[in-house]
């Protein structure tokens, strides 16, 4: 039987060498500090109650499923949020937009370059399960069969995806390069 | 019929990550040489992974870290009995051989054993406190056997009642782990070599 030290230990290892990816994903999902350190900490207290699953490539799909499944069901309360919000300024006759997108210095810029600077505000334009696979690509750096362990799908059927998220991306892109830039892009 | 694009399009991906064979890298360079809307595609390939590739990666914050091991660490995990079998690997818990069952009962042996030869005593301690020997009587003394015959006894019933309970806890945890292994396909003749192993356990001699 394994002893609590090694146990804390092993924890302690993981937390070591899959926090960055974890905090990381759930950062360029949700472009907010505070959002991502939430999921961040749900992702490894969950992690710490089922004792962690031993296979190191299990325990990565693992970690990025259950991010992913936080970070979506947290915009869709934040959405459920603005929603309400807009609704009650409509019935109360409070200015238009005041329940509009988080302002400007909330938002976290993730970019080092102004070509990665619109990758971003285009992934944001994307669905949630084609903005994912694409950072899991090409971000992460997993292979398709590695994604589709997160997924449950065979390697083949996720690069169909990610081919046509891709496309998707690329059309986005080019459509910000065609357009003027505007001040308070949304992001 | 694939066109020549549509053709080399599958080799794409793996011409970008390197690992194409060098046939295969010839075959879309030849291509490349030949066909702008393709070279189009793989430099806009390339642009969006260096895109990608520019998206910061932000460190796990200290505090964040702290706070998580606050949460974690130090508190006793759930289901933490389990955590031996997980840790076989898949095969090893459905292997119908019995070799690697056998690294896990001769562990769970092992154990039994050090905690019958632990408790035993411990047992019979307490057994013993409420058995007093006999009062020496003159007949007894004349023997003078009665003290070498308490302890003579006390030594029987330590080494009945250890190895009654090491044999019960065997029993069980050869039956539980057999069990929760090999579920209902447990062969006849463990089966039968436990049930024997139970019967003389039950009805040992001292």
């Amino acid at each position: 039987m394994l002893s609590d030290m090694m146990v804390d230990q092993e924890f302690r290892a993981i937390l070591r060498v899959q926090g960055d990816r974890v905090y990381g994903y759930a950062l360029h999902f949700l472009r907010n500090h505070q959002d991502a350190e939430d999921v961040t900490q749900e992702v490894f207290v969950r992690l710490w109650q089922q004792c962690g699953v031993q296979d190191e490539r299990g325990r990565v799909a693992w970690l990025l499923r259950v991010t992913h499944n936080l970070c979506v069901d947290l915009i869709r309360r934040r959405q459920a949020h603005e929603r309400r919000i807009a609704a009650l300024n409509r019935e109360t006759g409070s200015p238009a937009g005041a329940a509009g997108p988080p302002p400007d210095d909330a938002i976290v810029k993730l970019a080092a370059s102004e070509g990665a600077a619109g990758l971003e505000v285009a992934l944001q334009e994307m669905p949630a399960s084609m903005r994912s696979l694409l950072l899991w690509h090409y971000h992460e750096g997993l292979t398709y069969p590695e994604i589709g362990r997160i997924v449950g799908a065979k390697g083949s059927t996720i690069k169909v995806r990610v081919f046509r998220a891709r496309q998707m991306l690329r059309r986005l892109l080019d459509a910000r390069m065609a357009q003027p830039r505007a001040a308070g892009e949304r992001a | 019929m694939m066109t020549a694009c549509e053709d080399l399009a599958v080799l794409l991906e793996e011409y970008l990550d390197g690992s194409a064979t060098p046939a295969q890298a010839r075959r879309v360079e030849e291509h490349l040489d030949v066909c702008p809307s393709c070279r189009s595609e793989i430099e806009s390939e390339e642009r969006l992974r260096h895109a990608f590739s520019a998206l910061e990666r932000p460190p796990l914050p200290c505090e964040l870290a702290e706070r998580i091991l606050a949460k974690t660490v130090g508190t006793a995990p759930r289901a933490a009995a389990p955590r031996l079998l997980r840790s076989l690997p898949v095969g090893a818990r459905r292997a119908r051989s019995g070799r690697p069952l056998a690294g896990l009962a001769a562990a769970a042996a092992v154990a039994v054993l050090a905690l019958g030869v632990w408790l035993g005593p411990r047992l019979v301690e307490r057994a013993s406190a409420r058995w007093s020997p006999p009062a020496p009587t003159r007949s007894t003394l004349a023997e003078g056997s009665s003290e070498t015959a308490g302890c003579a006894e006390i030594a029987r019933l330590q080494a009945r009642a250890g190895l009654t309970l090491a044999a019960r806890i065997v029993l069980r945890t050869e039956t539980t782990t057999l069990v929760g292994v090999l579920g209902r396909d447990i062969p006849r003749a463990v089966s039968s070599s436990i049930q024997k192993t139970a019967r003389s356990s039950e009805g040992g001699e001292g």
